[in-house]
């Protein structure tokens, strides 16, 4: 009973910290579009027409009117944190739509992506970090110079690379916008490579060190075979880095997302957030990075509780 | 054009008929093949407009029903109705207008089957096709006419059309149904060009009671009386389009009259260059959009080609006249004479787009000079000596050339995906090693979209930070160069002339060839302004703007509308 609260407790402070993050990002990204001084009814409009002619006044007042634009900076920052309390994000200035509607029907996918090449990477790092880790052969070798060059390749180099080999040349996939299981796996790929690079780097430091230490000598000992040793013991240890790291990971996914998609024609937040940025769509943008920075805290919790179930001896402190 | 150039407009086009005949058209289609071929002799284009190259549609010629086609597009535009070109290539898939584009600049009837000018030029009488439903089943009526030209003029932004506002703006009075078919159009002063700018992609006529449903639905599913419907925009990915089986309102220009053939259309939105392509390899696309250089040449062998070089001002380089450098004609000619423009467009482009010299007016385009076609072929030495006699005669560490311890500085802003391609980029960078060797200091400066829109002379975003700005104007007809040179449009000045050079010549020279009905001093004043433009090298042509799709042989009868190359998918049909 007593551990419950303690945990409520925690998991209320976290919340508040997160809350706290969420409305410093809005903060902040209200007042960058605040401090631009973009005539933007006229922006709006020119944009819409594709015509660079000053519109008339009747028009400008109608869309300034419709998005609240004339109003004090301080009004409209006090009604746009108002609507953020309440879920409300605004409205797109070009779809017409919820900044919220927008979001929620184009994140799904991306949500996918995200999670699906995390724990892609993860795999991928912790495989070889088990195999190769702290031996001297051709294979470890193989391993950590993979590491090296998969953290430092461009996503954006990798999906084109493997968009024109795997999907054109070989055909085993669909060049754009499979839905499914298929359209996943070269974006998820492209990806996870660099995470997995920088992933398998910490598991693997810390997975030599903690080979040395003596319960990893008595575990042997007591005649505990090689692969029991490294899965069992040492890996425990050597995954509570990764775990930190994929807090990280969750923006890097996040924002490697948007030039995958764009690679792989595949529906999600990325070509929204791209349109948006090109056209000054204000609200979306803010709306999009609201959202992402909401995931961001949330990952960040989520990575903490399982440090915990990781980390037993977490659970007393 | 692949350039996502937002501003492909089409500017105004026209040419109807010569002399007083303009005044009285009857729409149909005998009259007017008269009209094109009455215009034909006054055409001295040597490009031509619209070309199909490749390999042959393959199989059985005999249309046959069914089938979906993919097709992959580079933008997605903010809303399935508007003024953006960009739109226009998709809204002709399900809006239609009162008159269609026919070749070499004439209209045929489409919405409209007849119309009449009155004598004094001001009052359009038409009559409008009976028996058609707009695809949510209300009637076409006159009133339903009359209904659309009210909200284009309006202060009301969901429908507010400003296209017909700056073309028509001024001289537009009201709209009146004097008959349950009959339509009259009456304007303040006569209008030479109506039937024209009422062809345009941007005039489509929406069924009313779709428009009461408000902006959002505006702008996710618009309801014309169009061969297809809208059944769903996915955005991000697609905008899916169903056959409309009732369709029966066919321009007179259509290749079959009926129904489309095939099922329906899935128009996706692929930005990316590579994989756009791609999808056509892969099979999984039917027709793409804007194929780029590096797969030109391979295109050729696998696919059938379609290209359409659109008229008016072609794609240039507009050299800002008042500040910086260039307010020196010699610094300019000297960096005309700086570059080897035909090289450069044949590099970059390789050979996906033809050079076109003259910036004043694309090669399709009626009265175009071809005399201007080579001017300032490159010639270094030339330039060094008007750099010398302008006084730019020092050189700082890089090789700059300076005057008075200022570097001879150009900047060229862009806007990637916007105003400039990636393959413009090419040219941009092959041109600024060029002039680095005459002394110029070529800056391109990446500017973001949004910014770059609302902004050129007198914009706020880039005023007075910029030197030249790549841009051009689609039209048909030379009169799209009024939309660049006339000294002001409804009352303001011009923003869409980024040079800023405005003389009292040019002024009236632009009006002359606005007003006047006979082709002979069309053509005169017309040579007179082109050679205006580049003689004071005011815009240093690069190519026309250029709409090209890549087609799978399996798909016949696709073309592309002589407005501003707009795919028509309706009279297509996959063979067996």
């Amino acid at each position: 009973m007593r551990r419950a609260l303690q945990q409520a407790g925690w998991l209320a402070k976290r919340l508040i910290g997160g809350i706290a993050v969420v409305w410093a990002t809005a903060t902040i990204v209200f007042l960058l579009q605040a401090l631009t001084e973009t005539n933007r009814a006229k922006s709006i409009i020119q944009q819409q027409s594709g015509s660079a002619l000053t519109p008339s006044k009747g028009t400008l007042d109608a869309v300034n009117r419709k998005f609240g634009l004339t109003e004090s900076v301080f009004h409209q920052y006090i009604s746009y944190i108002g609507g953020l309390a309440h879920g409300n994000l605004g409205v797109s200035y070009f779809q017409h739509d919820a900044v919220t509607s927008v979001i929620s029907q184009q994140i799904g996918p991306t949500l996918v992506l995200l999670f699906v090449a995390l724990a892609l990477a993860w795999i991928i790092a912790v495989t070889l970090t088990v195999l190769a880790a702290g031996r001297d052969n051709v294979f470890s070798r193989f391993a950590t110079g993979f590491q090296l060059v998969a953290a430092s390749l461009p996503t954006y180099w990798v999906g084109t690379i493997l968009l024109v080999v795997f999907a054109l040349d070989l055909g085993w996939f669909q060049v754009e916008g499979a839905s499914g299981i298929s359209g996943l796996v070269l974006p998820a790929i492209t990806l996870a490579l660099p995470v997995a690079g920088f992933m398998g780097q910490v598991i693997e430091d810390e997975f030599v060190s903690v080979l040395r230490q003596p319960f990893i000598t008595s575990a042997r000992s007591r005649g505990m075979g090689d692969l029991g040793v490294r899965t069992r013991h040492a890996l425990r240890h050597a995954i509570l880095p990764a775990l930190t790291l994929s807090g990280w990971a969750v923006g890097y996914l996040f924002s490697g997302a948007v030039l995958v998609e764009s690679v792989f024609a595949r529906p999600g937040i990325g070509s929204i957030l791209v349109n948006a940025v090109n056209e000054g769509d204000v609200p979306v943008v803010s709306g999009i990075v609201v959202v992402s920075a909401a995931i961001y805290v949330l990952a960040n919790i989520a990575v903490d509780a399982a440090y915990v179930v990781v980390d037993p001896r977490l659970k007393s402190r | 054009m692949k350039n996502v150039a937002r501003n492909r407009w089409k500017a105004v086009s026209l040419l109807l008929v010569a002399g007083a005949a303009a005044l009285t058209v009857a729409g149909c289609g005998s009259s007017s093949a008269g009209a094109s071929s009455a215009n034909a002799a006054s055409v001295s284009a040597s490009t031509a407009l619209q070309t199909t190259s490749g390999v042959p549609a393959s199989g059985s010629n005999t249309p046959t029903r069914g089938g979906t086609i993919n097709v992959a597009w580079e933008q997605e535009p903010p809303c399935l109705y508007g003024e953006w070109v960009q739109i226009g290539y998709l809204s002709q898939q399900y809006l239609e207008e009162l008159v269609a584009s026919g070749p070499k600049g004439s209209v045929v009837p489409w919405l409209a089957t007849s119309w009449k000018v009155s004598n004094s030029g001001k009052t359009y009488t038409f009559q409008i096709r009976p028996n058609v439903k707009f695809t949510d089943g209300t009637p076409l009526t006159a009133q339903a006419v009359v209904d659309n030209f009210n909200s284009w003029f309006t202060s009301n932004p969901a429908t507010y059309n400003g296209y017909a506002e700056s073309e028509i703006g001024d001289v537009y009075k009201n709209a009146v149904a004097t008959g349950p078919l009959t339509v009259q159009v009456n304007l303040n002063q006569p209008y030479y060009y109506l039937l024209s700018v009422l062809s345009q992609y941007a005039m489509g006529i929406q069924s009313p009671k779709a428009m009461s449903r408000g902006a959002t639905a505006e702008c996710q599913d618009p309801v014309g009386t169009g061969p297809f419907t809208v059944v769903k925009w996915n955005h991000g990915v697609d905008v899916i389009l169903k056959r409309n089986p009732n369709y029966n309102s066919w321009p007179a220009d259509a290749v079959h009259k009926g129904p489309a053939y095939v099922n329906g259309i899935v128009w996706k939105f692929i930005a990316d260059d590579t994989t756009r392509y791609a999808s056509l390899e892969s099979g999984e696309n039917d027709v793409v959009y804007n194929v780029p250089a590096v797969d030109w040449a391979s295109a050729h062998q696998s696919y059938q080609v379609l290209q359409y070089n659109t008229g008016g001002n072609p794609y240039r380089l507009q050299l800002a006249t008042q500040w910086g450098p260039f307010t020196s004609l010699q610094v300019r000619q000297a960096f005309a004479y700086g570059m080897n423009r035909p090289q450069a467009v044949a590099a970059a482009y390789l050979g996906s787009r033809e050079y076109n010299g003259n910036g004043a007016l694309g090669a399709s385009t009626p009265t175009y000079d071809a005399a201007l076609a080579n001017n300032y072929a490159y010639n270094p030495a030339e330039a060094n000596k008007l750099l010398n006699e302008a006084g730019w005669t020092g050189r700082n560490a890089q090789g700059y050339r300076t005057k008075d311890g200022k570097e001879l500085t150009i900047v060229l802003p862009y806007g990637l995906d916007m105003n400039v391609t990636q393959d413009d980029l090419s040219f941009f960078q092959i041109i600024q090693q060029e002039e680095k060797r005459v002394g110029f200091n070529l800056v391109l400066q990446s500017v973001p979209p949004a910014t770059f829109f609302s902004s050129g002379a007198g914009w706020p975003g880039i005023k007075d930070k910029f030197n030249v700005l790549p841009w051009y104007w689609v039209g048909r007809t030379p009169d799209a160069m009024h939309v660049v040179w006339a000294p002001t449009i409804q009352g303001q000045p011009n923003v869409n002339n980024v040079t800023g050079y405005q003389t009292p010549q040019l002024a009236s020279l632009i009006t002359d060839l606005d007003s006047t009905s006979s082709a002979t001093l069309r053509q005169k004043y017309s040579y007179e302004i082109q050679n205006l433009v580049v003689k004071n090298a005011l815009a240093l042509g690069i190519s026309p703007l250029e709409v090209n799709l890549a087609v799978t042989p399996k798909l016949h009868d696709v073309w592309l509308r002589d407005d501003v190359g707009e795919p028509v998918f309706s009279d297509a049909y996959f063979s067996k």
